[in-house]
């Protein structure tokens, strides 16, 4: 009897312990032998969430590379449109004072457009393709040339952002300007205007030109940053659902746990009253 | 007609079986709580009748045989249930610390440090030209390598326990053989005088039903009441001979062999067999496990490692990730822990391509296993459900077997267990019939003093 007694108040026991271990972490799933078959899905699962983490972590970076990138090309946008501009003025004004002037004006948006050109983010040129490490365009020392990088300026770098899912962050300098067309067009006009010789219309029409293709890449930035901005509404979206379902898998249900937790200790209280009645009792109590 | 010394004679006999009856129960009273001991009860019978005129008279009492009241069957059951729960407990214990090594789902176990070092490549593609990303993959290199060499160490240091504790085992084993035999000389002599050495018997009962909990044993008893143990088909005691048994361990294979024949002994039950399960199955096949999933990472991971490009003018290139071949001895490679450069992020030497570092941070997802099936995460996810799933059903047997013991033991004590009340109750009614007796011998005095007055 007293054997049976002391079983019952160590299963009694048992079961509270492991019960407010739960309760403790509030996870239902402590030990793969709790549920072997709901301890290999939370392992994939945390493996998923935690992939996703890293995803959204390429985007955020994509983003920022493809923000750079675009700004730069509207920047360049801007330096284009007032080259033309400074054309179209020396042309209406072909004094040779002023040509001088326009020249230089010229030669510093040279400058701004090679800077431009070289923009940084994070000390990697944006518009090196793969060769991010080197300024993309060398404007020689004597300024009467820009050349491209040796090792090549094209080249698409891509990002994963979700399993199996990559995007495009970038956007080469080949791509981006054409090579060196809009540099080499600016130092054709400059060299021309110290020589007093205005613009050619051709020359004019290829700044048009210059200023249609870079508008145009200006755009497809902002579609790659509208797909990256895409792919994150998606991480956010299967975050939510690998989430859910991770909790379906391992968290506790409170209610249930904290009525399972005091039916045990009821029942634990009831053996431990009956054993205190019945083990002190014998027939010795009863003889004289 | 019976004389007076007739009546005199058959309360003597009254008074000394009481009296036999008495020192019984008080023996029952005193080993109430002595393990392995069960109830022992007086039968008394009536002495032959003698025959007079008017037909058979009654002599009197006396004691046929002190005996023990015991079950044999339930004996049994205890011993059976005792091998199954014994051998799983023994899993349950070495599961359990297995469990415990691996330490999963948490941020600390394997799953973790391969999920971190793939997704510490996706940082490096993300800037594979900078120092950071490429530092963090090589701490995570270096993390994953020293979580799979820490868990071959744990297991094979648990493997080589294991090994330690069935050695403790069979020397028990051993020993008590040797006290079983002893006993079985003590019964036989006893029983060819006549008597039935009934404390003797409990306490042979009792080794034998701790050997039951050891391994599978076949418990017979001869007609001289002397029990064969034997094990797997060997006997380990016969009578007064027994044969001790070692345990050999060569590499991963362990063996129990008897001495005399040198030839292995088949346990496959109780603790000891579950041990040797462990030893050569479930352990072993953990270890080998995770040697399989090194290998696959550090082969793969090279191939493509190898073929990538690090920075540097000229790039190199051909350098491997991971040096070793299996869980014991995986690393980094010495050229890529000397110089975080060497690694590979870029697949043509362009020091912002990162086609190399995201084909390594998908290396966890590629079917490499099982006859490219499945994935390092699939494999060892289900690893992991395995060795939980071992440890859960080693846990239900457990308790199954544990609850059958109860009921036995508590069946078992219902029939052997000396209980007090009734030990009382006798008592009271040995006592009463003494005092009776002596006052038939009271009575049988007066009726003398009535006859001597009379002369």
């Amino acid at each position: 009897m007293a054997y049976d007694l002391l079983s019952n108040v160590n299963r009694s026991k048992e079961r509270i312990l492991q019960l407010q271990a739960q309760l403790a972490t509030m996870k239902r799933v402590l030990k793969p032998s709790d549920d072997p078959q709901a301890a290999q899905v939370i392992m994939r699962l945390n493996g998923m969430l935690e992939r996703n983490t890293q995803f959204q972590k390429n985007v955020a970076e994509g983003n920022a590379a493809m923000e750079t990138s675009n700004s730069g090309l509207e920047r360049f946008s801007d330096i284009v449109q007032e080259s033309r501009q400074v054309m179209t003025s020396a042309i209406n004004n072909p004094d040779p004072a002023a040509l001088a002037t326009y020249a230089d004006r010229i030669d510093q948006l040279l400058s701004d457009a090679v800077d431009t050109a070289n923009t940084q983010f994070n000390g990697r040129y944006v518009f090196g393709g793969l060769q991010t490490t080197d300024p993309p365009f060398i404007l020689a020392a004597d300024r009467s040339a820009v050349t491209v990088n040796p090792n090549g300026i094209s080249g698409t770098i891509q990002y994963p952002v979700g399993e199996g899912v990559s995007s495009v962050v970038n956007i080469d300098g080949q791509e981006a300007f054409n090579g060196t067309q809009p540099f080499d067009l600016l130092i054709q006009v400059r060299d021309a205007l110290r020589t007093g010789v205005v613009p050619t219309q051709a020359q004019l029409d290829g700044a048009s030109a210059v200023l249609n293709h870079v508008n145009d890449k200006a755009s497809k930035a902002g579609s790659l940053l509208q797909t990256l901005g895409a792919n994150e509404d998606q991480l956010d979206e299967q975050r939510a659902q690998i989430e859910t379902l991770l909790s379906a898998q391992q968290d506790v249900d409170l209610s249930d746990l904290v009525m399972k937790l005091k039916r045990e200790e009821n029942s634990l209280d009831a053996a431990l009253n009956v054993a205190a009645r019945i083990l002190p009792t014998s027939l010795l109590d009863f003889l004289k | 007609m019976p004389g007076l010394s007739q009546i005199l004679e058959i309360a003597r006999r009254a008074l000394t079986a009481q009296q036999m009856g008495m020192s019984v129960t008080s023996h029952n009273i005193s080993n109430a709580n002595t393990p392995g001991y069960s109830r022992q009860r007086v039968s008394l019978v009536a002495t032959s009748p003698t025959r007079t005129t008017s037909g058979l008279l009654g002599t009197g009492v006396t004691v046929g045989h002190i005996g023990r009241v015991r079950e044999q069957f339930i004996d049994q059951q205890i011993r059976l249930s005792n091998d199954s729960y014994g051998s799983a407990t023994a899993q349950q214990r070495i599961f359990g610390q297995l469990e415990a090594t691996l330490n999963e789902p948490s941020d600390a176990g394997l799953g973790a440090a391969m999920s971190r070092f793939f997704n510490s490549f996706q940082d490096l593609s993300v800037h594979p030209e900078e120092s950071g990303p490429r530092n963090a993959v090589l701490q995570q290199g270096a993390m994953l390598s020293q979580t799979f060499r820490r868990l071959n160490s744990s297991l094979t240091q648990l493997r080589s326990d294991v090994g330690n504790d069935a050695q403790g085992m069979v020397d028990r084993i051993n020993s008590l053989a040797g006290e079983i035999s002893d006993l079985n000389v003590q019964i036989t002599a006893a029983m060819s005088s006549g008597g039935d050495p009934v404390d003797l018997k409990d306490q042979r009962d009792l080794k034998i039903e701790e050997l039951s909990t050891l391994a599978n044993f076949n418990i017979s008893e001869d007609q001289r009441g002397s029990v064969i143990v034997s094990l797997g088909g060997t006997e380990i005691v016969s009578g007064s001979v027994t044969t001790a048994l070692s345990v050999i361990r060569s590499g991963d294979k362990m063996e129990v062999v008897s001495d005399a024949s040198g030839s292995a002994v088949n346990a496959t039950g109780g603790e000891l067999g579950g041990m040797l399960k462990a030893f050569n199955t479930d352990i072993s096949s953990a270890l080998s496990k995770l040697d399989q999933l090194a290998g696959a990472i550090i082969t793969r991971v090279n191939a493509l490692h190898s073929g990538g490009y690090g920075l540097g003018t000229p790039p190199p290139t051909g350098n491997n990730f991971f040096s070793g071949t299996s869980a014991a001895d995986i690393g980094v490679d010495t050229l890529v822990s000397g110089n975080i450069n060497n690694i590979a992020a870029s697949g043509t030497g362009a020091p912002g391509d990162n086609a190399v570092a995201i084909a390594l941070s998908q290396v966890g997802s590629e079917p490499l296993l099982s006859g490219n099936s499945m994935s390092v995460t699939q494999f060892y996810g289900g690893f992991v459900s395995e060795v939980g799933s071992s440890l859960n059903a080693a846990d239900n047997t457990a308790r199954s077997q544990e609850l059958i013991l109860t009921q036995c033991e508590s069946q078992r004590a219902s029939v052997s267990g000396v209980s007090l009340d009734e030990e009382m109750t006798n008592l009271i009614k040995y006592q009463r019939s003494y005092d009776a007796a002596a006052r038939v011998v009271n009575s049988v005095n007066e009726l003398f003093l009535t006859i001597l007055n009379m002369v």
